[in-house]
């Protein structure tokens, strides 16, 4: 048969070893260590630090948003990444058509020549207002 | 103090909560920044110097800790955590790897008990005398059953709060700690009477 404990009995008190225990409780938190000015200057001077890198972050997206809203907003930055995608691929890999219009373009004379212009007065008066036509 | 902090979080009267001057400082005010600071950094410091039994160390650890939680204002969601719950956690995780970090041999570290052959040198001890005795008999106890004696005993959490900041059940806190509390106070009864203990009684 076991007996159930009267909730209304005065329960014993703590030990002495529980006692000791709770005194040096309250004495280390009494002495618990306090920051130095030291300490706190350099955590604020994170705090500052962390603060001006998200400010300076926010404003680089602020005048990126303003370059592309002045561009023509989100259709105007669709046909610009398009346009260095198409770039990017045709730097890469050239189509086969493109042989054919870059010999058109580049086609002779292979070399420019420049002798004409270099003959004495030939390009007198470029560098007035007006140019040849006074 | 547990009931008083609670207390004192529950009454949006008083003072702004952690999370609304952590919001605030996100906001840009650095005046939040402060008074989160002179709230929590002598918390988390007290946590750490007895973890780590070691101030400068320490300090590193609560410097770190508070860079963690200015770079997750932004992204903090109100609500969700206790600031400072979260603060303790870092900070553990912090002086968990800095204890994993250190040589094997770091029991030649721990402070050893004053000199017992000196009894009459100790009479006068007060209350600094039991702290320190405290803090030494803390640096011998396993470092899981040391951070829960910690956070329950000298910072003051409840037990749920805790088990969120080491990361295990309520139970396993309260193993942790009720076998702290039996280590210490076997450590401090061989000096309880030169620490002037008897004489409270």
């Amino acid at each position: 048969m076991t007996t159930t404990p009267d909730p209304a009995a005065p329960r014993p008190g703590p030990g002495p070893e529980e006692a000791a225990l709770e005194a040096a409780f309250a004495a280390a938190r009494a002495a618990s260590p306090r920051p130095g000015a030291a300490l706190m200057a350099r955590i604020l001077a994170d705090a500052a630090a962390e603060a001006a890198r998200r400010d300076g972050a926010r404003g680089a997206l602020r005048r990126l948003r303003a370059f592309f809203r002045a561009l023509g907003g989100a259709p105007a930055a669709a046909g610009l990444s398009l346009a260095a995608a198409a770039g990017l691929w045709i730097g890469a890999a050239p189509p086969a058509l493109l042989d054919g219009v870059a010999a058109a373009v580049w086609a002779a004379p292979a070399e420019l020549d420049f002798a004409p212009l270099l003959q004495d007065g030939a390009l007198e008066g470029l560098d007035e207002p007006g140019g040849t036509d006074a | 103090m547990q009931d008083h902090r609670a207390a004192a979080a529950s009454d949006p009267v008083a003072v702004p909560d952690d999370a609304a001057l952590l919001a605030a400082y996100a906001r840009g005010e650095r005046a939040a920044a402060r008074a989160l600071a002179d709230r929590l950094v002598p918390r988390i410091l007290g946590f750490a110097a007895r973890m780590l039994g070691d101030r400068a160390e320490a300090e590193d650890v609560a410097q770190e800790a508070m860079l963690r939680l200015w770079r997750q204002a932004p992204h903090w969601r109100p609500g969700e955590a206790s600031v400072a719950t979260w603060l303790y956690r870092v900070a553990a995780n912090l002086c968990t790897d800095r204890l994993r970090r250190r040589r094997p041999a770091a029991l030649d570290d721990v402070p050893e008990p004053a000199d017992e052959a000196q009894p009459g040198a100790l009479a006068g001890l007060i209350a600094a005398d039991r702290a320190a005795a405290l803090e030494a008999a803390l640096a011998r106890l396993p470092a899981r059953q040391r951070q829960a004696v910690v956070l329950r005993h000298l910072e003051g959490l409840a037990n749920p709060v805790i088990a969120e900041i080491m990361g295990v059940g309520v139970e396993a806190v309260e193993s942790l700690t009720a076998r702290g509390r039996r280590a210490l106070g076997a450590d401090l009864a061989g000096r309880r009477k030169e620490l002037g203990y008897d004489d409270d009684a």
